[in-house]
Formats: structure tokens, C-alpha cells, sequence
């Protein structure tokens, strides 16, 4: 038996919305194994985000509430951890790589000063120490040295991501969350960054979440994934159970049938019709039923169970007999 | 299908100046666009795809060179003139937000280029015919007194186009227009785009990053880097046999959704070289494995190769 980096258990998510309550993300699980990477993958809405600022126990303090559920990092309880202990775990343990790489990046530090910055929180290394680190790790992501004292204008966005990447990896974390590491960048400098990730995942065997809205990466990147939907997962699977498998949720089966396939000569598209539904009033019942169509009865008003296959989930009525039957 | 060209550009450039240099945003661009059919133009950021669309649609005003539409070269009209020719020819933008005034109300914005333009005078008709319009993309008509910043992505893209519609156009610029939605409103937008164009028989010239997006919708396609057209072909030739090493590339490091057929990726090193005061040559060359010393030094013209399909290529482009 693998030893598990993260466990989270039914976890719920809400945010304070004036006299409303957003229901960002409603009882989900996941465990991940060490060196594995799961891919969240769904729409604006889904849940995505808030799920793993919650693991980096990092929601807006106001008006962002964890309503119940855990998560365990190597067995132990983030959600109980006080800020000292938490904020030694973070940009150590765990690490997480954002979306947008400028927003990120402190405009009035140098490279080197930010990266420096980040060992010098969580170790007491000499000056030279921290440099042999600093030059190491932008030499890991492709960056020459001679340029570590330039300031993060100077750079491109794929070059901007790799600094990103480099502050991420610095300290070595055993979990690396990375949230839509590569929607701003073109297609080409995408390729690169998937391609560095995927190896500087295998040389520190660096477990790995990965946020992102593109199916096309999941499948170049992960083990297993999860299919979020109104801040439920409707599916989760090994990435051949979830690209290859037979039963699945609709709302899977309308996410691949939304994609243009470059392989695929067909000329319309099978989208998903209508829309998210609104996160403060979430329906009786099943979360996706007005898009469904395979829409029944119960779906209008029992809340479906998963059905269970292995490691195979699908939260949807359409299976439910199945289980039954076996 | 008839072959008519609608729309021809001749050796059109578009130079920025900079305290550097001149820019070379569009450099010397040949494009047929024909009638019913869509142009597809792809490129990563900074190659001028987009400088290209406003270019041809005179929002800005070519170095030099000429747009041909119908026989007349627009370049030369006098603004009067071409303020009516507008009308023919519209462009969806790709954040709908930011392009739609946030104080109108939907049927508000959609109405302004009808009256505006005197496409119909009277009050009344010009509302009915708002409905329609609205009906046509799929708004429902409850929505005609909401505000955009009440809308999702989707919904805004609809109005966008709505409003293109609203002036009778024969040829639309669609500048990304499904970058910024969620995949599944995407295929919602596409599959309303070439609704319309089976309707109506509108040309679309489709600007866009994403290939998978450009073959699905184009008749031909044209691959853009750094202000040149390095490619061109019909759609499924283009994805089929590409022959220019950018567009190898730029076609391998698509992430594909089959996970039992993992192609080899070819990872291209470095980064697009600055697009200002450009030596003559290909500009690909500092990028390319295959550069050789002739690839430096004259410009390259798009030579074909294969019925219809052009290439601008020492190595592989004769």
C-alpha cells in the first residue's frame, strides 16, 4: 500500500455573499498517493479554486467558511493546524502554482530576491547556500543565470511561469498544487511547461494536483481525475476509466462532446445546453438535472448516491440499478 | 459552392512605429477570402493576427498595400464612403464585456446600429426587429432589459454577435470569440457561428490561437508568425500533411484528448524573437532544427507546393 499525501474527506465550502450563502463546494473527497497527480477538471464555478485554497488553508478569512469535512496532509489535520504551523507547511510542503504569473510575481524584486526570499523563510542556509539553491532551481526550469537579476517585466509570460514554477519547486514540496499552470501561455511555451513539469514531477517524485479546464493536458499529465460540477464531484476515475471507460456522467460525456476534435470530421458540436446553476440556490435533487438529457423523476428530487466501480465514481441515478444488480 | 473571392489584400502592411524601430505587425500579406466560405487565421501571441483582422476591416490604416472587397479597393475610400461600406463588414470582438457599454441595457445596444445607421427609421420596427436579432442568437427575449454585467460570457458573446448582426453584414471578423468561455458555452457559440453562416451565407475570417477551434470551423486555414503568413491550406490539408516546421510544431504540441495514441512531441525551443526592424529572412530560422544558411538573408515568398496548398520554406518549401 501506497502512503497517501492527502486525504480530503466531504469537504464543504461556503462563502458569505451579502444575505446570501455561496455554495462554492458541497461534500467532496479525494486521496492522493505520493509521486501521483489527480486532475480537477470542470467549468468556471465548478469549485476548482476554492477547493485547493482550502488545502492551503488560504480562503478570504471574511467571507470564505470550511462548513465541515477534512483534510489530512500526511495524516495530519490542516484544518485544526495553527497559523505558525500551517504557514511552515505552505511554499515548503505544499506549494502552489497560480494561473496568471504576473500577478503572482512581486514587480519590484528581482528574481533572485523572490526566490531567495522563499528558502530563506523556511531554512537558516548561508547566503552562498541560498544562491547554489536559487541558480539550481532556474537552471531545473531553463533559465540562465546571468538573468536572475533581471526584474519579472523583463521577461515573457512562458519565461514569467518558469520563475513561478522555479519559486514552487525551490524548497522541494512532497505536494505541488498547480492551478491552470498553463491557460494564459500560447500553445508551443505550453508544451514546454507541461513537458518541465512532468519532469521535475518524476526527479523529486512530487505529488501533484492539477487545476485546469483542458482535457487535453489532463490526459498528457495525470493519473487519475475528478470531473467537478457545481462544487460536487460527479466523477472520478483513472484517466483511462474517464477517457476510455464505458459508463460515465453526462456531464462528462457533454465536457468531451464540447471539444473540437482535430481528428474528428464531424462539423456540429454536442454541447451542454443551458447553464451553471446558481450557487446560492442549488435544486432539490441532482445539481445538473436541468442540462441533463437523460433527466428523470428522481433526479428532480432525490439527491443521487455514487455509484461505485473500483475506483470508478459516477454521482448520477442512471447507475444506481446497475449496483444493485451486481 | 462558388469560388467567388470576396475579399483580396495585396502585399498589405501594417507597421507600429517604436522608439526602437518600426514594428512589423502585418508584413506583406496576400489573403483571398471567398464568399460563404471561412478564413481561418492562427498564430501565437504577437504574430499580428489580430493588427491583421483591424487592417483589413480599416480600423487601422495600413503602411501600405490594398484590401480589395468586391472589386473596390477600400483603402482608397474617402471616409464617407467607407463609413457605409462598415456596414458589410463587422467584427466580433473576444472579451464580450469589455466591447459591449456596460449602461445599455441588451436590447439597448443591440438597437444602436440599427438606428444609428438608418438601417430602419421608424422606432417601433427598429425594436421588432432588436427581437429578432435576439431571437436569431438564442437570447430569450425576457433578457432585453438586463444589463451585461447580469450576464454570463455566453450570453454577452450572443449580443456581440447580435449587434454585428444587426447591420445586414455579408463578412464578419470573428477576433477570438470563444477564447474566453468555458468549453462547454464554446461549442454553444461555434455551433451558433456556423448556424448563421449556413443561413445567411456570411464569410467569416476567425482569428484565433486554438487550433482545434480553427479546423473545426475554416475552409482554409493561414499559420501567421511574427507578421508573416508561413502557410496555407485547406483545412483538412493543413492538419493533414503541414509542411512548414512551425506549423509541425505548432500542431504537435496540441494536448490530445486520446490517451492511447501518444504522439511525439516536438518541443520547440525558445521564444518568439522580436518583431521590430526584422532581418530578411525567415523569420522562424532562429527557432528551427532544420535552419540551414540560406534560410537568412532574402525574404521568402509562399510558394505552392500542392494544388492550393502554399508554404514559405527553404528546407521543405519546393
Amino acid at each position: 500500500m501506497s502512503e497517501k499525501i492527502l486525504e480530503i474527506d466531504n469537504l464543504t465550502v461556503r462563502y458569505k455573499s451579502g444575505n446570501a450563502d455561496v455554495h462554492a463546494v458541497n461534500g467532496i473527497s479525494i486521496s492522493l498517493e505520493k509521486g501521483k497527480t489527480v486532475g480537477i477538471v470542470g467549468e468556471t464555478g465548478a469549485g476548482k479554486t476554492t477547493t485547493s485554497l482550502s488545502i492551503m488553508n488560504l480562503l478570504p478569512e471574511r467571507t470564505g467558511r470550511i462548513d465541515s469535512g477534512t483534510i489530512k496532509f500526511k495524516g495530519k489535520e490542516i484544518l485544526d493546524m495553527d497559523y505558525e504551523t500551517i504557514r511552515s507547511i505552505r511554499g515548503k510542503e505544499i506549494s502552489m502554482i497560480f494561473q496568471d504569473p504576473m500577478t503572482s510575481l512581486n514587480p519590484i524584486f528581482t528574481v533572485h530576491e523572490q526566490l531567495s526570499e522563499a528558502v530563506r523563510m523556511h531554512s537558516n542556509l548561508s547566503k552562498e547556500d541560498i544562491d547554489t539553491k536559487v541558480k539550481n532551481v532556474l537552471n531545473m526550469v531553463g533559465i540562465s543565470e546571468n538573468r536572475m537579476n533581471n526584474f519579472p517585466h523583463e521577461f515573457s509570460g512562458g519565461m514569467k511561469q518558469r520563475v513561478v514554477i522555479a519559486m514552487a519547486l525551490i524548497n522541494e514540496p512532497e505536494l505541488l498544487i498547480a492551478d491552470e499552470p498553463t491557460t494564459a501561455l500560447d500553445v508551443t511555451i505550453q508544451a514546454q511547461v507541461l513537458d518541465l513539469m512532468k519532469n521535475l514531477k518524476r526527479a523529486l517524485n512530487t505529488s501533484m494536483i492539477l487545476i485546469t479546464h483542458d482535457l487535453g493536458v489532463v490526459s498528457e499529465m495525470c493519473d487519475e481525475v475528478a470531473i467537478m460540477y457545481a462544487g460536487q464531484i460527479v466523477e472520478y476515475g483513472s484517466l483511462r476509466d474517464i477517457y476510455k471507460g464505458d459508463k460515465h456522467h453526462p456531464y462528462t460525456v457533454g465536457l468531451f462532446g464540447s471539444i473540437p476534435n482535430i481528428k474528428d470530421k464531424s462539423k456540429r458540436l454536442k454541447p451542454i445546453s443551458g447553464l451553471l446553476p446558481d450557487p446560492t440556490k442549488l435544486p432539490v435533487g441532482c445539481y445538473f438535472q436541468d442540462r441533463c438529457p437523460h433527466v428523470m423523476d428522481k433526479c428532480r428530487t432525490i439527491h443521487p448516491k455514487y455509484y461505485i466501480n473500483d475506483n470508478h465514481k459516477i454521482l448520477c441515478h442512471l447507475f444506481e440499478e446497475d449496483k444493485h444488480g451486481q | 459552392m462558388d469560388n467567388k473571392i470576396l475579399i483580396k489584400t495585396k502585399n498589405l502592411k501594417k507597421y507600429f512605429k517604436t522608439s526602437a524601430g518600426n514594428l512589423h505587425a502585418v508584413d506583406n500579406i496576400n489573403l483571398n477570402i471567398y464568399k460563404g466560405q471561412t478564413l481561418g487565421v492562427v498564430g501565437e501571441s504577437g504574430c499580428g493576427k489580430s493588427t491583421l483582422g483591424r487592417t483589413v476591416l480599416r480600423l487601422l490604416e495600413p503602411t501600405s498595400g490594398s484590401v480589395i472587397y468586391d472589386g473596390k479597393d477600400i483603402i482608397k475610400l474617402s471616409s464617407n464612403k467607407m463609413r457605409k461600406m462598415r456596414s458589410k463588414m463587422q467584427i466580433i470582438f473576444q472579451d464580450p464585456y469589455a466591447s459591449l457599454n456596460p449602461r445599455m441595457s441588451v436590447s439597448e445596444i443591440i438597437m444602436e446600429p440599427i438606428t444609428f445607421n438608418k438601417i430602419i427609421t421608424d422606432k417601433k420596427e427598429a425594436y421588432k426587429r432588436t427581437l429578432e436579432l435576439m431571437d436569431i442568437v438564442g437570447l430569450a427575449k425576457r433578457l432585453r432589459n438586463s444589463y451585461p454585467h447580469e450576464l454570463d460570457g455566453g450570453r454577452r458573446q450572443r449580443i456581440g454577435i447580435a449587434r454585428a448582426l444587426a447591420l445586414n453584414p455579408e463578412f464578419i471578423i470573428c477576433d477570438e470569440p470563444v477564447s474566453a468561455l468555458d468549453v462547454s458555452i464554446q461549442a454553444q457559440i461555434l455551433n451558433l457561428l456556423m448556424d448563421l453562416q449556413e443561413d445567411m451565407g456570411l464569410t467569416y475570417m476567425f482569428i484565433t490561437h486554438d487550433l482545434s477551434v480553427v479546423k473545426h470551423i475554416s475552409d482554409e486555414i493561414v499559420v501567421m508568425y511574427l507578421g508573416k503568413v508561413i502557410e496555407r491550406a485547406k483545412s483538412d490539408e493543413l492538419f493533414e500533411n503541414p509542411i512548414h516546421p512551425y506549423t509541425k510544431a505548432l500542431l504537435s504540441a496540441i494536448p490530445v484528448i486520446d490517451i492511447d495514441n501518444k504522439r511525439e512531441r516536438e518541443i520547440l525551443k525558445g521564444e518568439v524573437v522580436s518583431p521590430i526592424e526584422p532581418k530578411p529572412g525567415c523569420r522562424f530560422a532562429p527557432r528551427c532544427k532544420y535552419a540551414v544558411p540560406a534560410c537568412s538573408g532574402k525574404e521568402l515568398d509562399l510558394v505552392e507546393i500542392n494544388n492550393g496548398h502554399f508554404v514559405s520554406c527553404e528546407v521543405f518549401g519546393r
